[in-house]
């Protein structure tokens, strides 16, 4: 059901030039996805702790976890990508042979490129219209709201990059079985 | 409805030619919105209101907490627990493995972490023991099924999230049926060890040994005490209990049994990121898929046809279990729920069919796609774990446990009240 192909980051990116920095890209996704993820588990316990022990519940907690778990869910495209965690049934490709797989690799990726691309475009709209508007949410602490949806764009558009890197990588891997 | 079968055929085509489920949904459902004339723009607003919902929260709680007593093996101290008060019994080591999918169960959420968390101790044990590798596969893959029906559930926390529904509920509703799953899994596996003489009887153990390997493992046997006692108390949301499972499994894991280094953790926690991030993608794209439909009136034409034809909801149920089962063999489960449910939703209210009922028996037969071919999930971590069973063997250890499981939802479908009982009662 996993994907699990040949093609893992570590196998397929280049170990020098533009390839180090989308390491580190990718290294740094990764570690804000995760920093977001223990930060939605403090704030929920310190929710609870205020709560039951100060007998003061906080304002704040659940629209914060909430915001960041979308920065989590979009930032972590790219790097959930590129671990090959994305759920796939490959229970058809894996029977193929190598040249209709790079091929099927292929199309994927230019697919895959064209949803995130159409999806982070519409998701620049909505922040222009945010950033221009001037909207916040309704909360008791109102929070603007193009900061959460600055995630769509930003992670959409690294997620859009990875899936243009991948389709390159199958075309290379096409020319090199055409050889 | 022709343009959406048109779109039905294409989201099928994606998943079969290999594309990520989460990608194949939003695809199909932005191929939807552009055929059918929409504003294609919607989608970024559809992505975000998929994830901006606090229920979803608990998901990576949920899965961070399971991460880390599943790195820590923690799991290990209850299966020895069990053993000590079963092993003198035919099929006692069996039973012990069912009963630690059922404890796990409670703690895990998820049917994939529950296999793969007692799959690691207990597979290994019931092979040396005498056991054959397949009934040990099938038993096991069974058992961890029991992660998505006993309370704590990611899919009943998407369920409810999706069809509007109290996550309370819907975790007390899966108490009894998950329990009766559990007797009747420890049943057949202790008629059939007794029958064809699987496993070797050990001598009953001392209560000072049945102590000491409670007294090893009490912190792990207090946690759903917590977490399940925390939301039924009303203390906390499935949510905050996820948190204090989460501090919780964090303070044993480290600072207890001093089990979980730094470095351990936060690969736990990028493991969790990257589970987290392909749940959300598969709501986002379910989403948009559902958002097409709903905009074509699907769901409403669906129900109409189908009151029109006057089944009762008993045969409603039966055949709409018919199409999970064949759906859940083809697709992820998370995402059969994700597209059937918003589907299914108004034809529910139609035949006047309790949404915390149907919640049950969807994850009943969600269970059973796990474990049957060719995307049953349980299948392919029992194989990680065990490569020298292959695919076929474990699927053919399944097969009797698949049975049972087909008992069960026919039960709870003759018995709503075995899942509506208890949330009545709350």
């Amino acid at each position: 059901m996993q994907s699990g192909q040949k093609t893992s980051f570590e196998e397929t990116a280049p170990r020098s030039g533009a390839g180090r920095y989308w390491t580190a890209v990718n290294r740094l996704c990764e570690a804000c996805c995760g920093a977001c993820l223990v930060l939605i588990a403090a704030f929920t316990l310190y929710e609870v702790v205020c709560r039951y022990v100060f007998d003061s519940p906080t304002q704040w907690t659940q629209d914060f976890s909430i915001y960041l778990m979308i920065w989590c869910a979009f930032l972590g495209l790219m790097p959930t990508d590129i671990a090959d965690q994305h759920i796939r049934i490959d229970v058809w490709y894996k029977r193929l042979s190598a040249k209709p797989q790079a091929w099927l690799e292929l199309f994927v990726y230019i697919a895959m490129t064209g949803f995130a691309a159409t999806a982070a475009w519409s998701a620049g709209g909505v922040v222009a219209q945010s950033l221009r508007l001037g909207r916040r949410s309704l909360s008791l602490i109102p929070i603007p709201m193009w900061i959460p949806q600055t995630a769509l764009v930003v992670g959409l558009g690294l997620f859009g990059l990875e899936c243009i890197r991948r389709a390159v990588l199958a075309a290379i891997e096409l020319r090199r079985l055409a050889r | 409805m022709t343009l959406f079968l048109l779109i039905f055929a294409l989201l099928c085509g994606l998943l079969f030619l290999g594309f990520p489920v989460g990608f194949g949904l939003g695809l199909s459902g932005l191929v939807g919105l552009i055929l059918s004339g929409q504003p294609v723009a919607i989608i970024s607003q559809v992505l975000y209101s998929s994830v901006d919902n606090f229920v979803l929260l608990a998901i990576p709680l949920f899965v961070l907490m399971s991460r880390i007593l599943m790195r820590a093996g923690m799991s290990d101290g209850i299966f020895d627990a069990l053993n000590t008060f079963l092993r003198h019994l035919p099929g006692g080591l069996a039973v012990a493995a069912v009963i630690c999918c059922a404890f796990f169960a409670t703690i895990s959420g998820s049917s994939v972490t529950n296999a793969a968390a007692i799959g690691i101790i207990a597979i290994p044990a019931l092979v040396q023991r005498g056991y054959p590798k397949e009934f040990a596969a099938g038993l096991v893959a069974a058992g961890g099924t029991l992660g998505i029906l006993l309370p704590p559930s990611i899919p009943l926390v998407v369920y409810g999230a999706i069809a509007d529904q109290s996550v309370d509920k819907l975790f007390i509703a899966g108490v009894v049926p998950g329990i009766l799953m559990t007797l009747l899994i420890a049943g057949y596996a202790m008629l059939a060890s007794w029958l064809k003489g699987y496993g070797k009887l050990e001598p009953r153990a001392s209560w000072h040994e049945r102590w000491t390997a409670l007294r090893k493992s009490w912190g792990v046997l207090l946690l759903p005490v917590l977490i399940l006692g925390g939301i039924y108390s009303g203390i906390f949301t499935p949510t905050e209990a996820a948190a204090v499972g989460f501090g919780t499994s964090l303070f044993l894991a480290t600072i207890v049994y001093r089990r979980l280094s730094l470095r351990e953790f936060w690969r736990c926690v990028i493991d969790s990121v990257h589970i987290t991030v392909m749940i959300l993608t598969i709501i986002g794209g379910a989403n948009i898929f559902a958002h097409v439909s709903t905009t074509m009136q699907v769901p409403q034409s669906l129900a109409d046809g189908l009151v029109h034809l006057g089944l009762n909801r008993l045969v409603f149920l039966a055949l709409a279990s018919l199409a999970l089962i064949i759906v859940g063999d083809f697709l992820d489960p998370l995402a059969a729920i994700l597209v059937f449910v918003p589907l299914l939703l108004p034809t529910l209210a139609a035949l006047q069919i309790d949404p915390i009922w149907f919640g049950i028996v969807l994850v009943i037969n969600m269970e059973l796609a796990n474990i049957t071919p060719p995307v049953g999930l349980n299948l392919f971590i029992i194989q990680a774990i065990e490569p020298s069973i292959t695919y076929a063997e474990v699927f053919r250890g399944t097969v009797p446990f698949m049975i049972v499981i087909v008992i069960l939802l026919t039960i709870v479908l003759l018995f709503p009240q075995l899942a509506l009982w208890l949330p009545a009662r709350l």
